[in-house]
């Protein structure tokens, strides 16, 4: 006996592969796509996490000891902090050319030398991108103001930063220590801004100096 | 020898129907699972936001804490108290961490709510006036301040507990000693404690207040595909009110 499929058989056969297929590979479809978006926030969710983890760990070390501004040009008092307040250990907006930027002074536990690191935000066709400098092993706090020239890029290649102030906070007064907030709104650069769900993932703080 | 009556037929319509229903299960399954890793990355990124809206609860409280230091503290029945919210057992339970903006200088305030023991995790917000957001991601963020003793009960996906004792709804009041005074000879913790002070030449007249030593719990609750979450960090915080004490 030699039979093969009638023609109904063969239609009905192929319509329901079809369907099937049309649902398996339209979810498959999506699935990569959502897969690939998952996979660029889990990206910018490190990288956001890794930079506010950084500062938040250099801002431990900072030596409140020490009053800032060290010139006029370096930590002065622009912005103008509150009436009576000084900059110790970190002053914010350091840099002359208006950009927003923090300078960190810091000591680490059994080090007798300082070390200053500069993070800031440079402007550049819309795009912000952070930079951070440092100086390394200064007898002397006056003289580890680091220059931008040395700075290395803080995002890299794949990421911006898509708000322009990043680095906010107040000087310390005589009745309540300074404050650091980070606030970063990390994009993807092929992206032109936050407007499409999860084109954008932002990650804030605030660092306290601390200490009495 | 070859067998010439070999049957040629091709596959029936129930066998098409029996593989398409493998292939359309196994495919639902794979995509399920997918899915599954997709949203839990999702939730990875939710949280790495509310782990650090609870790590700055923490950080600002500190901060409230150093400053009321620097200032030279709150006056609480005629001591200098330097973290008021610890100074009496009838201040502990549930905070709301807000900024204050005065001129140009911000300070925070933990602000004292009516939030029971057990909150409902639902009911958070309405206990907050300072709701947090960030890229669509909403959240209430409470401070917890409570007895050195308090039981610790994670919170579940229903409700947060703050000051709990033995994880019901009954508050812990710190060993049940007094505000002020002397050790109850029944409070273990306050009795150790002032022992040694004497052990160490500090006056023999130094009592443990209340408030001596109490856990800060910074709680972040969101809510998240029906149900909430939650993310806490917690220290312990140190007070002292005058010279002759901890």
């Amino acid at each position: 006996m030699k039979k093969g499929f009638t023609l109904l058989e063969l239609l009905i056969s192929i319509t329901i592969f079809a369907g099937i297929m049309v649902i398996a590979l339209g979810a498959f479809a999506r699935s990569a796509t959502t897969a690939a978006k998952s996979n660029d926030s889990r990206s910018k969710t490190e990288a956001a996490r890794s930079f506010i983890d950084q500062i938040s760990n250099d801002f431990r070390f900072i030596d409140t000891t020490v009053t800032l501004p060290f010139d006029s040009d370096h930590c002065s008092t622009k912005p103008t902090p509150p009436v009576g307040a000084t900059w110790k250990g970190f002053c914010l907006d350091p840099l002359a050319d208006g950009s927003n930027s923090v300078f960190l002074l810091l000591k680490y536990p059994g080090d007798s030398t300082y070390t200053g690191k500069l993070y800031y935000a440079s402007t550049n066709s819309g795009d912000h991108d952070l930079w951070v400098a440092e100086k390394r092993n200064c007898s002397v706090a006056t003289e580890c103001f680091p220059v931008t020239a040395d700075a290395t890029s803080v995002l890299g290649s794949l990421y911006t930063a898509s708000n322009a102030t990043v680095f906010t906070g107040q000087a310390d007064t005589a009745s309540s220590s300074g404050y650091l907030g980070v606030r970063l709104v990390l994009r993807s650069h092929d992206a032109s801004s936050c407007t499409n769900e999860g084109s954008c993932y932002e990650l804030a703080t605030t660092l306290t100096s601390g200490g009495f | 020898m070859l067998n010439k009556h070999i049957r040629c037929a091709g596959f029936t319509l129930l066998e098409v129907l029996v593989a398409g229903s493998v292939l359309f299960v196994v495919t639902t399954a794979v995509v399920g699972l997918s899915n599954s890793i997709i949203r839990g990355t999702s939730t990875n990124a939710d949280k790495t936001i509310a782990n650090r809206w609870a790590s700055e609860g923490l950080e600002l409280t500190n901060k409230i804490r150093n400053d009321s230091v620097k200032s030279g503290g709150t006056a609480v029945n005629g001591e200098s108290v330097w973290f008021a919210q610890a100074a009496s057992v009838d201040k502990y339970g549930w905070y709301d961490l807000a900024a204050n903006k005065v001129g140009a200088v911000t300070t925070w305030q933990l602000n004292p709510t009516s939030a029971p023991v057990q909150l409902p995790l639902a009911d958070a917000p309405s206990y907050s006036a300072t709701p947090l957001e960030s890229q669509g991601l909403q959240a209430t963020r409470l401070i917890c301040v409570e007895a050195y003793g308090a039981v610790d009960v994670s919170s579940d996906s229903a409700s947060a507990s703050c000051n709990s004792r033995d994880g019901t709804s009954s508050p812990v009041n710190d060993g049940d000693r007094v505000p002020s005074g002397d050790c109850s000879s029944t409070d273990t913790y306050c009795l150790l404690i002032k022992a040694s002070l004497n052990r160490n030449h500090s006056t023999a007249s130094a009592y443990i207040p209340s408030g001596n030593m109490v856990k800060i719990r910074s709680v972040v609750i969101w809510p998240d595909h029906n149900s909430f979450r939650t993310a806490e960090l917690s220290t312990l915080f140190g007070n002292w009110q005058d010279s002759n004490q901890l």
